[in-house]
């Protein structure tokens, strides 16, 4: 690994050299614009196999701070001495350089921006992508189908195993000293899929031991539940309790979602040994609503999206994207991603009574597309929109990607969010094909190459309009996709009333 | 004499460079996330 990286570190060293050499063969360079070209250049080289060495070590953090400390003071520098190059008077000494001003004074015409336009193979193709995510979709189903009974088995050694039920499985563990405990396991949906918990529970009704089994929370999340040591709260609590977040059980702030699928998991499991097991009948309370101060605003602020005028209205917009930004990012961190729409075919959703705001966004979303064929997600309630649209207005720049670059980037967001999506069905797990930097923009917990994505993201918006939205948002892309999907079936079913 | 030089709207301005140079990095880092992810997958199985 770390060969390829010299192998890239050298090629961009060859590049810088390529480039100064040319730079001084057309420009007649100071030694201020050659100390920052070199410089520039410089700092940035230096900072690759600084973060390529910090990733390999497993420090991202460090990484990050190298790129930050030295990449991106390399990029400013560079690019403001390529400012001060370009106004510099061209070289006309040299014969060579002679004929290049020359050319440079009747410039050829650019060729025309080739963008291929729909040809004969792009439905073969759109087919066949289609069969291939179909194809993930079924081998995801078949080959990640987790055998919990021999887990849950291989954790207790010592002790006598029989089974007493296969689906969910329970055991009966016997013990030499004569002890007799429970195992199973519980099922609760987290944000990103199931997420399974073992549990281990004594004859009188006591859990003894949990184990985290199976998850596909962001690891962000999951170290973050992990290290607040969610689970001891619910060690030597009885299976007839109600194990309900809010009630006798408290979140970790910031992995609310997360803590609800545990505990979710935690009741399932105990409330199966209480009235399976040891014969008690149902005194617990079930699963509440949890609709608090957050999904009423997140609720308002759905609703005033429909409100067109509000829109219009210059200082409108800017309110009502400051309230996305603040409420449904920063505060209730309820972002949609490519996860949340993945996660409807793989049926992983989280509970309505328990995240109702997830519901509220998603569904709300979806069902505006069908029934009023608008996406009114993407420009008005996504808060990473917002978080750019404002970043771009405090940077006053609005430069564009070269349209032929730009007009095959728009292209490759459909690669990106074909290549998502079979990610996500064929491991089946919504979290590992989000590679938006969502989640860790409004909270700031993240993991390996998010630490990047991130600050990439937004020094892109910064400079870029909307960057992230144009370019590389797999979520809008796929929004826009079931808008337009929507929009053919009303045109064939016109078109079929009509004949 | 092929001139290796090129034309001034071809060539790679600072709006260009800066660009062309985020999109690039974004780019590359999407990319490995998920093939990132999948590996890891498929090392799993």
């Amino acid at each position: 690994m770390m060969d390829l990286i010299w192998l890239i570190t050298g090629m961009l060293t060859a590049v810088a050299i390529i480039t100064v050499h040319f730079s001084m063969q057309r420009y007649a360079l100071r030694w201020l614009e050659l100390a920052g070209l070199i410089g520039g250049i410089g700092l940035i080289i230096f900072s690759v196999p600084w973060a390529a060495g910090a990733i390999l070590e497993g420090v991202p953090r460090a990484a990050s701070m190298g790129i930050l400390l030295f990449g991106l003071p390399g990029l400013i520098t560079l690019a403001m001495t390529w400012k001060m190059i370009s106004k510099l008077p061209k070289k006309e000494t040299a014969p060579q350089a002679a004929q290049t001003t020359h050319d440079a004074a009747t410039p050829k015409p650019l060729e025309p921006i080739r963008v291929r336009s729909k040809g004969k193979w792009s439905r073969p193709v759109a087919y066949i992508a289609y069969a291939i995510l179909a194809i993930a979709f079924v081998t995801g189903f078949f080959t990640t189908q987790t055998d919990f009974s021999s887990q849950l088995a291989a954790t207790f050694p010592d002790a006598t195993i029989s089974s007493m039920e296969s689906k969910p499985p329970v055991f009966k563990l016997e013990y030499p000293d004569g002890k007799i405990k429970y195992a199973t396991i519980g099922t609760g949906q987290g944000y990103g899929g199931p997420l399974v918990v073992g549990l281990l529970i004594s004859q009188d009704g006591t859990v003894e031991k949990l184990k985290l089994l199976s998850n596909q929370e962001t690891p962000a999340y999951k170290k973050k539940v992990e290290d607040a040591e969610f689970s001891a709260q619910f060690l030597g609590k009885k299976v007839s309790d109600d194990f309900v977040i809010g009630q006798d059980v408290d979140a970790i702030a910031g992995a609310t979602v997360s803590c609800v699928a545990g505990a979710e998991a935690i009741r399932e499991g105990s409330h199966r040994i209480a009235t399976g097991q040891l014969g008690m009948t149902p005194t617990w309370t079930d699963q509440p609503w949890i609709f608090d101060f957050k999904d009423s605003l997140v609720l308002l602020l759905f609703c005033l999206a429909f409100w067109g005028a509000l829109f219009k209205n210059k200082w409108g917009r800017y309110v009502y994207l400051g309230a996305s930004l603040a409420i449904i990012g920063f505060y209730a961190n309820a972002c949609l991603s490519i996860a949340s729409l993945g996660a409807i075919p793989l049926g992983y959703m989280p509970s309505i009574k328990a995240n109702p705001s997830w519901w509220i966004l998603t569904f709300g979303t979806l069902v505006t597309i069908v029934a009023l064929t608008k996406n009114i997600w993407c420009n008005k309630l996504c808060p990473f929109f917002a978080m750019q649209f404002f970043l771009n207005k405090i940077s006053g720049t609005k430069i564009k990607l070269p349209d032929h670059i730009a007009a095959y980037a728009q292209r490759t967001v459909s690669l990106l969010l074909w290549l998502s999506l079979v990610t996500i069905f064929l491991t089946r797990n919504p979290a590992l094909g989000s590679f938006e930097p969502f989640s860790m923009a409004f909270s700031l917990n993240g993991e390996g190459l998010q630490w990047f994505l991130l600050p990439v993201s937004v020094i892109g918006a910064f400079f870029i309009p909307t960057f992230w939205c144009r370019y590389f948002c797999p979520l809008g892309r796929g929004l826009n996709k079931l808008v337009s999907i929507r929009k053919s079936i009303t045109k064939k079913f016109n078109q079929t009333k009509e004949a | 004499m092929k001139d290796t030089n090129p034309s001034p709207q071809a060539s790679f301005d600072f709006k260009t460079l800066l660009s062309g140079g985020i999109y690039a990095m974004t780019l590359v880092l999407v990319i490995t996330f998920i093939f990132t992810s999948l590996s890891g997958f498929l090392e799993g199985l």
